[in-house]
C-alpha cells in the first residue's frame, strides 16, 4: 500500500489530472445519463448542480469559518492559562 | 422483581467490582469477558417488559425490550467490547471501571421504562463517564472533569424538575413515554433541556469537543459512544416529530463542521464532527416519521462505530507520538500504515462515501426531511455531509498522514502502530463500517419500523459523489485556508469559564477588598474605641471602686508582688518555703 501511495506521490500532476478526469466524469453521468425524477426539486435538474453545490458549499464553509475564525474565536493556545 | 430477569448492566456493574481481584494471566480474558456477556444478554433478552420493582408508591421498571431499546442496546453492548478490546493494555483498573459503570448507565437508561430509573442511570452515566476525564492526568484533566460534571450536572437537576413537575401535573405518573409534543407544557421543555444538554445540542454543546478531546486515549472512545446517542434514544424515545429540533439539530450539524474546519487538535476535530452527525440525528427526531426515527437510529448505529474507529485511530496517534495537533504531524502514512487504512475507512464512513456505513444511514435522515418538505434543513444536512468529507476525508487524513512532515525527529522515531489489541478493535470496528454499508439487510432489519429504504439509487450515489468530488476540489484549491495553525477556538464555554473566572475575581478582588476593609475599619474605630473604653473602666475599678469599698485589689497586688519576688528565688528555698508552711498548717491542725 505504502509503495501504491508514493507512486501516486511521486505524480502529484498525474494524480491531479486523474481525479478533477473522475470527478468530471461523474458529474456528466450524474447530469445526463441517468433518471433525474428522484429529484425533490425543479433546480435539482440543473446539469452539474450537485458539482457546484460541493464546489460553493465547500468554498463557503471553509471561507466563511476562517472568516470567523479570524474575528477572535481562533486564539492563542494558552487563552485559559492564569 | 416478579421473575428473575438478568439487566446486562448489572453485569458489567458487577464485573466491574470483580476485576480489581483479578490478577495476572487471567485479567486480560476477563477483561473481554464481561462486555461479550453483556453483549451475549442483550441478545437473548426477549420483548416486553421485565424486572418492575414496586418501591413506596412506585413501579420501577428496569426493563423495557421493544425495537427501540434492542437496536440501542445492542450497538452499546458492541461497542463496549471494542472499547475494552481497545483499552486492554490499559493497566489501570479504575480505568475499565470507570468504562465500564459509564456503558452500564447508558445501558440502564435505554432499557428503563420510567423518570425514576432513568434518572438513576442518567446521573451514573455523568459520575462515571467523568472519571475517563481525569484519567488523562493532563494539566487540563482536572479543571475540564469538574466543568463537565458540572454542565453534566445541570442538565440532571433540568431533568428532574421536568419530571417531578410533570408527575404533579399528571397526577402521579411517572412512566417514561412519548410526552405530547403537541401540547408542550413547562415540564415538557424542562426535560427537553435535560436531554438536549447530553446531546449536546447548541446552546449547551460545549462540553463535549472540550471534554472529549481532553479524556484519555481510551476514555474518549467510550465517550464519543454513549453520551450522545443514548440522548438520541431519549429524544427518539419521548420527542419524537417535537418540531423545534429541526432547526436545532440543522444549526448543530453545520455548527460543528464550521468548528472543525478551524480546529487545530484531531480529536477536537472529531469531537466537533460529533456535535455535526449528532445534529443530523436530531433533524431526524424532530421530523418524527418512521424514516426520519429509523434514520436517526440507523444513523447512531452506523456513528458509534465509525466515530469509535476516528477517536480510535486518533487516540492511537496521540498515544504513539504524544500528540494530536495536525500542526505537529503529518506524513505518518510511512509510519503507521495498518493505523492510517483503518482511521481513512472511519473518515469515508462519516462523510457518507459509497459502500460505507454513513452512506446508507445519512441518507435516510435527508430523504426523510426532503420527503416532508423541510427543504432547507435538507439542503443544511446536505451541505454539512459535504462539509464533513472536508473534514474527515479530507483535513485530518492529509495533515496527519500526508502533508508535510511537521513532525519532530523524536517523534517521528517513536511513531509505529499500536500494540495488537488496538490495532484488533479498529480491525473490528473497519469491517463493521464496511459490512454496513455493503449489506444494508444487517442494519435495516435492527430498525424500529419496517420501512422500504433503498440507498443504492444512481441518482443519490451521483449527487453523493458529485458533492464530495465538488468539496473535493475546493479544498486543494482554499488549502492555505485550511492550513492548521497552533491556536484554540473560542466558543460559548467561554461564558461560562469567564463566569468563573468572574466570579473568583469579584471574589478575591472585591469581597476581599471589602473584608479588608471591614478588618481595618474594626481595628481602627472598633479596637480602638473597644480599648479606650476598658481602660477607663479599669482605671475606674482601680481609683473609685477598689479605692472606695476595701482596697483588695491594692492588697492582692502587693501580696502578689512578695510572692513573685519569693518565687524568683532558687528553687531549694521555695520547696523549703513551702514546705515550712505545709509543716505549720499541719502543727496547728493537730495542736489548736
Amino acid at each position: 500500500m505504502i509503495s501504491l501511495i508514493e507512486f501516486f506521490r511521486e505524480r502529484p500532476k498525474f494524480t491531479a489530472m486523474a481525479c478533477l478526469t473522475l470527478i468530471g466524469l461523474i458529474a456528466l453521468w450524474g447530469s445526463f445519463m441517468i433518471d433525474l425524477s428522484h429529484a425533490h426539486l425543479k433546480m435539482e435538474k440543473i446539469p452539474l448542480f450537485w458539482t457546484f453545490f460541493g464546489l460553493i458549499g465547500g468554498a463557503l464553509l471553509i471561507l466563511v469559518s476562517r472568516f470567523l475564525g479570524r474575528l477572535g474565536i481562533m486564539t492563542r493556545e494558552d487563552y485559559y492559562d492564569e | 422483581m416478579n421473575n428473575f430477569w438478568l439487566h446486562p448492566a448489572l453485569i458489567l456493574i458487577i464485573g466491574g467490582l470483580i476485576l480489581p481481584f483479578m490478577k495476572g494471566p487471567i485479567r486480560k480474558p476477563f477483561l473481554l469477558m464481561v462486555p461479550v456477556l453483556t453483549f451475549v444478554t442483550v441478545l437473548s433478552m426477549s420483548k416486553g417488559v421485565h424486572g418492575v420493582v414496586q418501591f413506596i408508591d412506585w413501579q420501577l421498571i428496569f426493563g423495557r425490550v421493544d425495537n427501540l431499546s434492542q437496536i440501542f442496546a445492542y450497538i452499546m453492548s458492541l461497542m463496549c467490547i471494542i472499547g475494552t478490546l481497545f483499552a486492554m493494555n490499559v493497566e489501570e483498573d479504575a480505568q475499565h471501571i470507570a468504562a465500564w459503570y459509564y456503558v452500564a448507565g447508558s445501558l440502564g437508561v435505554i432499557l428503563c421504562g420510567d423518570y425514576v430509573v432513568l434518572f438513576l442511570f442518567w446521573e451514573l452515566m455523568a459520575f462515571a463517564s467523568v472519571f475517563l476525564v481525569w484519567f488523562r492526568r493532563g494539566p487540563q484533566s482536572l479543571a475540564t472533569g469538574y466543568r463537565y460534571l458540572l454542565i453534566h450536572t445541570i442538565g440532571g437537576l433540568f431533568l428532574l424538575a421536568g419530571f417531578v413537575l410533570r408527575y404533579y401535573n399528571t397526577g402521579g405518573d411517572l412512566s417514561f413515554v412519548p410526552v405530547g409534543v403537541d401540547t408542550p407544557n413547562l415540564a415538557t421543555y424542562l426535560i427537553l433541556i435535560g436531554f438536549i444538554v447530553n446531546a449536546a445540542v447548541p446552546p449547551f454543546h460545549s462540553w463535549l469537543p472540550d471534554a472529549y478531546a481532553e479524556a484519555s486515549v481510551a476514555g474518549a472512545v467510550f465517550m464519543c459512544a454513549f453520551t450522545t446517542k443514548t440522548a438520541i434514544y431519549v429524544l427518539a424515545r419521548g420527542f419524537a416529530g417535537m418540531e423545534i429540533l429541526i432547526p436545532l439539530g440543522a444549526i448543530m450539524a453545520l455548527y460543528g463542521v464550521v468548528y472543525g474546519v478551524i480546529e487545530n487538535d484531531g480529536r477536537r476535530i472529531f469531537a466537533w464532527d460529533t456535535v455535526s452527525q449528532v445534529g443530523y440525528m436530531v433533524v431526524g427526531v424532530g421530523i418524527g416519521t418512521n424514516l426520519a426515527i429509523n434514520g436517526s437510529c440507523a444513523h447512531a448505529f452506523a456513528h458509534i462505530l465509525y466515530n469509535g474507529l476516528l477517536f480510535m485511530g486518533t487516540g492511537s496517534v496521540l498515544y504513539m507520538t504524544g500528540t494530536c495537533k495536525l500542526n505537529e504531524l503529518g506524513g505518518l502514512y510511512k509510519k503507521m500504515p495498518r493505523t492510517f487504512l483503518l482511521t481513512l475507512i472511519g473518515g469515508l464512513s462519516i462523510a457518507g462515501f459509497p459502500l460505507f456505513s454513513g452512506f446508507v444511514s445519512k441518507s435516510m435522515i435527508i430523504s426523510a426531511g426532503l420527503a416532508e418538505h423541510h427543504y432547507w434543513a435538507g439542503f443544511a444536512l446536505l451541505l454539512a455531509s459535504g462539509g464533513t468529507f472536508l473534514l474527515a476525508g479530507l483535513k485530518v487524513p492529509y495533515y496527519i498522514w500526508f502533508g508535510k512532515n511537521n513532525c519532530s525527529s523524536e517523534r517521528w522515531e517513536k511513531a509505529a502502530d499500536p500494540p495488537w489489541n488496538m490495532q484488533a478493535a479498529m480491525g473490528i470496528a473497519a469491517v463493521m463500517c464496511a459490512f454496513i454499508g455493503c449489506y444494508t439487510p444487517y442494519l435495516y432489519n435492527m430498525l424500529p419500523f419496517p420501512v422500504e429504504y433503498h440507498p443504492y439509487t444512481a441518482y443519490h450515489l451521483s449527487e453523493t459523489l458529485q458533492i464530495i468530488g465538488g468539496t473535493g476540489i475546493m479544498f486543494f484549491v482554499l488549502k492555505r485556508f485550511m492550513e492548521p495553525t497552533p491556536t484554540i477556538s473560542l466558543d460559548l464555554d467561554w461564558f461560562y469559564r469567564m463566569a468563573g473566572r468572574g466570579f473568583f475575581w469579584v471574589d478575591s478582588r472585591i469581597f476581599q477588598f471589602i473584608d479588608t476593609c471591614v478588618g481595618e475599619i474594626y481595628r481602627y474605630v472598633g479596637l480602638y474605641s473597644l480599648m479606650t473604653i476598658s481602660r477607663f473602666w479599669s482605671w475606674f475599678d482601680w481609683h473609685a471602686i477598689d479605692g472606695v469599698v476595701d482596697g483588695t485589689a491594692r492588697s492582692v497586688r502587693s501580696l502578689g508582688g512578695v510572692v513573685r519576688r519569693a518565687q524568683a528565688a532558687n528553687i531549694q528555698y521555695s520547696i523549703f518555703i513551702a514546705a515550712s508552711v505545709a509543716a505549720a498548717g499541719v502543727l496547728i491542725f493537730v495542736f489548736v
